[in-house]
C-alpha cells in the first residue's frame, strides 16, 4: 500500500526539516511509487538503477519541492526527467521482455494516471512513439525497428532524436 | 523485481545523509527577482546620467510605451524561470510567450520604420547603438545571477527553456534599466538596438546557462 499525498507531504515537511525517521518512511514510498511508474516503461533489469537515480534525484532536490504544493506531481517530474534522460543514454540494448506481472497495473488512480509516462507517449507522433518504444524500450535495434515500423534505417534515427527532444520538453507539460 | 538489499542500502545512506534544506518558496524568487531589479537601478543610476527629460519630470509616451514592454517581458519570463526550479506535471511555463509576442512588436516596427527611411533617403543616427546593447547586457548580469542561482537550488525540468529564459529576463531588465538613461526615444533605435541586447542576452542563456544547471 503506498501512502497517500497528505501522508506523503506530511513526510515531505519533516524531512525537509531534517527528521531522518520521517525521511526513511518517505524514501521507502517513493521507491515503491517509483517501481509502479517506472515497470512498464523500462526493461525489467534496468528498473533497480533507474529507481536508485531518481532516489538519488530526489534526495539532491530535496529542496526543489514547494511545500505548498502536492508532492507526487514533484516526484513525478523527477521522474520523467531521470526516465527522458536514461532513455537518450541507452542506445542498444539487448531484447528484453517488458514485466507482464506489474502489481496493481491497470489499477492506478486518477492521480497516478495523469502523471504516467504513457501520457508523455500520447503527445508524440505515432511514427516517433512507436520506434522509441520499439528501440529504447523494448531493445530492438536500429535495422529491427525500421523492418517492423516500415520506416527506413534513418527516418527511424530521426525520429527517435526528434521523439526524445520532445519528450524533453514535455515532462512537466504531458498529463 | 528491484533488488531489496542495495534499496534499502541507499535509502539507510541517503537517510543518514540528511540535512535540513531551505525550501524553494514562488515568493522568496519573486522578491530575488525584485531585489536584482532593484539593485540594477539603483548601480545605473550612480554610475550614469539620467535623461535631462525624466529629470525635469516629462515622461515621453514612446518611452513609458517600449519601458513597459521590456518590463512585462522581464517580469514574465523571471516569473517563469523561479517557477520552473519547481518542478512539478501540470506546470505551464507559456505565458511568457505572450508576453514576447507584444514586445517583438517593436524590432518589427523598428525594421519597417529602418526600411521605410532606406528607401525616403532619411538619416538616422547609428552610433549610440554599440553603447546601449553593452550596457544593457552588462546591467543583465545582475539579474542573471539570482536566477542561476536559484536554478541551481531547483531541480529545472527543462534546462534549455529556462536558460533561454533567464537570458530573456536579464536583457528585458537590463535594457529597462539602461532606457532611463538613453536619451534616444527613435523607434529605429529603440525597436532594433535595445531588442538586440535582449535578442543576445536569451542566446547567451540557451547556450550557456543549461550546462550551469544541469542535474
Amino acid at each position: 500500500m503506498i501512502a497517500d499525498e497528505a501522508s506523503l507531504s506530511r513526510l515531505m515537511a519533516l524531512s525537509q526539516k531534517g527528521d531522518r525517521q520521517a525521511y526513511s518512511v518517505l524514501l521507502k514510498e517513493c521507491s515503491r511509487w517509483l517501481q509502479r511508474y517506472f515497470s512498464r516503461r523500462i526493461p525489467p533489469h534496468q528498473l533497480d538503477d533507474l529507481v536508485q537515480e531518481t532516489l538519488m534525484s530526489m534526495h539532491k532536490k530535496l529542496g526543489s519541492h514547494d511545500p505548498s504544493r502536492p508532492v507526487l506531481p514533484w516526484l513525478a517530474a523527477i521522474a520523467r526527467y531521470r526516465w527522458v534522460d536514461h532513455l537518450r543514454k541507452i542506445y542498444r540494448a539487448e531484447e528484453v521482455a517488458l514485466a507482464e506481472d506489474v502489481a496493481e497495473a491497470g489499477h492506478e488512480d486518477e492521480v497516478t494516471a495523469r502523471l504516467s509516462l504513457d501520457r508523455l507517449f500520447t503527445h508524440l507522433p505515432p511514427a516517433q512513439a512507436q520506434v522509441i518504444e520499439m528501440v529504447k524500450i523494448e531493445g530492438q535495434s536500429i535495422a529491427e525497428a525500421a523492418k517492423h515500423s516500415g520506416q527506413s534505417e534513418p527516418l527511424v534515427k530521426v525520429n527517435i532524436h526528434r521523439g526524445l527532444k520532445k519528450l524533453a520538453a514535455l515532462i512537466e507539460k504531458a498529463q | 523485481m528491484i533488488d531489496r538489499d542495495m534499496n534499502d542500502s541507499l535509502i539507510e545512506k541517503l537517510t543518514g545523509d540528511l540535512h535540513p534544506v531551505r525550501a524553494l518558496r514562488f515568493h522568496e524568487g519573486l522578491t530575488w527577482i525584485a531585489l536584482a531589479a532593484c539593485a540594477t537601478l539603483a548601480i545605473s543610476y550612480f554610475w550614469l546620467d539620467i535623461r535631462e527629460d525624466l529629470a525635469s519630470g516629462v515622461f515621453p509616451p514612446m518611452f513609458l510605451i517600449t519601458q513597459g514592454l521590456f518590463l512585462i517581458l522581464g517580469l514574465a519570463a523571471a516569473t517563469t524561470t523561479v517557477t520552473m526550479a519547481s518542478p512539478q506535471v501540470g506546470n505551464r511555463h507559456d505565458g511568457w510567450k505572450w508576453a514576447l509576442a507584444m514586445a517583438s512588436l517593436l524590432p518589427l516596427v523598428g525594421a519597417i520604420a529602418a526600411i521605410s527611411a532606406y528607401y525616403a533617403g532619411s538619416d538616422y543616427e547609428e552610433g549610440h547603438d554599440s553603447f546601449c546593447f553593452i550596457h544593457g547586457l552588462v546591467l543583465g548580469l545582475l539579474t542573471a545571477a539570482p536566477l542561476i542561482i536559484w536554478l541551481r537550488r531547483g531541480a529545472p525540468a527543462s534546462p534549455a527553456r529556462a536558460g533561454l529564459l533567464t537570458g530573456i529576463a536579464a536583457g528585458c531588465i537590463g535594457v529597462f534599466a539602461y532606457g532611463f538613461f538613453c536619451a534616444y526615444d527613435n523607434i529605429i533605435h529603440v525597436g532594433i538596438g535595445h531588442s538586440m541586447v535582449i535578442f543576445v542576452s536569451a542566446a547567451l542563456g540557451r547556450l550557456v546557462i543549461p550546462r550551469l544547471i544541469r542535474w
